[in-house]
């Protein structure tokens, strides 16, 4: 069980200039276990600096964030993070990348790569464990930091638009992928995008920030696996038609049906 | 043809052509430093007569008795000088080089490591970096006179103010994704620096660390002209007193042939160690571009 409370969350943040920018502002949130909770949002919205704040690779200017009550204090392996951009370890084969975090917190070499080399099975890569990420493609990389982000065995996954620069093909695998590896681990997820269809096909609930803000939280109640009929059924065209409008795109929904 | 080997053939006719005009220069130009030593010295002077000479600076021993000892001068006496020479001068530089390698690197990474650590040591660092090190030999020569542990300190100073200014460059370009990569998987700041800061750094250190090499051998050299009773610095010292101009060019050949020995033993070495990183630089012939 992994319970992610914040409560009156505040981050505050000095430009160059001197000017002071709030960023986030006042966030109460409260994220069940395994609950897998998507944030979604404009640019700048301060979803990304939300997320680390949760991964504690930041200190909140005011309020409280905690797992399961206990306040985090810096980060963790038991809050994995995958980032937007490739932070694969360039200098380590697929195989040491995986097992990076065992290795860190003194697991021995036999049972770290035994774990490693099950998880890159499991993403499919069981036969490039000795590749140099410079051998592999952008989704086979994401592929790589979504094993090394399960073989940490995080309670709490955090996920800061993972998928984005990925063609629309890979991505579709790579959800297919999370979220079998989700539905078997039960991770709870926070899961950063600004794709509505990526957050109706994910979420159990959707979570919208404006200007630092919680705009809008909504809980998605569509059976799982989505599909592209289950994503047409009225209710989610509902969904998709109000958080289009929260994204400022309320000229694409015309007489009750998104355009996209 | 392989491209390789089209690129070493290449190399090697350079080579060909510079040691072709050398000598060329050395018919053209039959100038003398003193009577009867060529201000040129060409080719068939070099690999006879000179190298003979540097038997002179052999101090005797393994059955062959030195100069000054009214033995002969033999190719076999002037190997075995050239070899001891050598020696002594490689154990100051390779001291000097380790000293200040670990020394730069320290330092340079304490610059990173927490505020209280920059706050001590950047600032004496930068200060420490900026004296001119010519001026710096007569004063390491009268601190510690003309022996092993002044040369190597001064070698050991040559390197490190590359070694720190190198460092806290390549640090500071480190990326900060694959830090917080490394601290969200529960990495220790010991971690970090071994396992990250270390091998991410290694591609910008790599220029840093051929001009400590260079700067190395200038530095021996440097040092051995102050006085050192032995080495290869003090040859060139004692050739210039008698105006010896082909005993200091056939040892500054000889500290080019070391010179380019170390380089490519570091060449092979960072090969290895830079193996993750795409092969192929970016030349624009790779491009198409003319």
């Amino acid at each position: 069980m992994a319970e992610v409370e914040l409560r009156n969350v505040r981050q505050i943040f000095r430009r160059s200039g001197g000017a002071l920018v709030e960023a986030v502002t006042d966030v109460n949130l409260v994220i069940r276990s395994h609950e897998f909770v998507c944030l979604i949002g404009p640019s700048g919205c301060g979803k990304t600096t939300l997320l680390q704040l949760v991964a504690g690779l930041m200190t909140a200017s005011q309020g409280r964030i905690s797992v399961d009550g206990a306040t985090i204090a810096g980060p963790s392996p038991e809050r994995g993070l995958v980032f937007q951009r490739d932070s694969v370890f360039p200098w380590m084969r697929a195989i040491d990348n995986v097992s990076y975090g065992l290795k860190c917190r003194g697991v021995e070499k036999a049972k770290r790569i035994e774990i490693a080399r099950q998880y890159l099975r499991q993403v499919g890569l069981g036969d490039v464990e000795h590749s140099w990420p410079r051998e592999l493609s952008g989704g086979m990389l994401k592929r790589v930091a979504v094993a090394t982000v399960f073989a940490n065995s995080p309670r709490v996954l955090l996920m800061d638009e993972p998928f984005a620069a990925l063609d629309y093909v890979t991505k579709l695998q790579l959800h297919q992928l999370l979220l079998t590896l989700w539905e078997q681990y039960r991770p709870t997820v926070l899961f950063v995008t600004h794709d509505v269809d990526e957050a109706m096909l994910l979420a159990d609930r959707i979570v919208v920030m404006k200007e630092g803000r919680v705009v809008d939280d909504r809980k998605i109640n569509l059976a799982r696996r989505r599909t592209v009929e289950s994503l047409a059924l009225p209710d989610a065209v509902a969904h998709k038609e109000a958080l289009l409008r929260h994204l400022g795109l309320g000229d694409l929904v015309q007489d009750g049906a998104a355009r996209l | 043809m392989k491209r390789s080997t089209v690129q070493r053939v290449t190399s090697f006719g350079v080579l060909l052509a510079l040691a072709a005009l050398w000598q060329l220069a050395s018919i053209l130009m039959p100038y003398e430093s003193v009577p009867g030593e060529p201000m040129i010295p060409g080719w068939q002077v070099l690999v006879t007569r000179t190298f003979l000479s540097l038997a002179d600076y052999w101090q005797g021993g393994l059955g062959i008795p030195s100069v000054a000892q009214g033995g002969a001068r033999t190719y076999a006496g002037a190997a075995l000088a050239i070899l001891s020479n050598s020696w002594d001068t490689s154990l100051r530089l390779y001291t000097g080089l380790g000293l200040g390698v670990a020394v730069g690197l320290l330092v340079g990474l304490a610059v990173s490591w927490s505020k209280w650590s920059r706050r001590i040591v950047a600032l004496p660092a930068q200060i420490l970096r900026t004296f001119p090190m010519l001026a710096l030999i007569p004063m390491f020569q009268l601190w510690f006179g003309a022996t092993f542990l002044g040369m190597t300190l001064f070698i050991a100073f040559a390197v490190g103010v590359i070694f720190f200014t190198g460092t806290v460059s390549a640090v500071s370009n480190i990326s900060d994704i694959h830090v917080d990569y490394a601290r969200t998987q529960g990495a220790s700041r010991i971690q970090i620096y071994r396992s990250i800061v270390l091998p991410a750094m290694f591609p910008e250190l790599r220029s840093s660390i051929l001009l400590s090499l260079g700067m190395a051998w200038t530095a021996a050299i440097a040092a051995e002209f102050l006085g050192a009773q032995n080495g290869l610095g003090q040859i060139i010292v004692f050739a210039q007193y008698f105006g010896y101009v082909d005993r200091m060019f056939l040892v500054a050949l000889f500290l080019l042939l070391y010179a380019a020995i170390t380089y490519a033993l570091f060449e092979r070495a960072s090969r290895r160690l830079t193996e993750w990183m795409p092969r192929e630089p970016a030349t624009p012939d790779r491009h198409g571009a003319s």
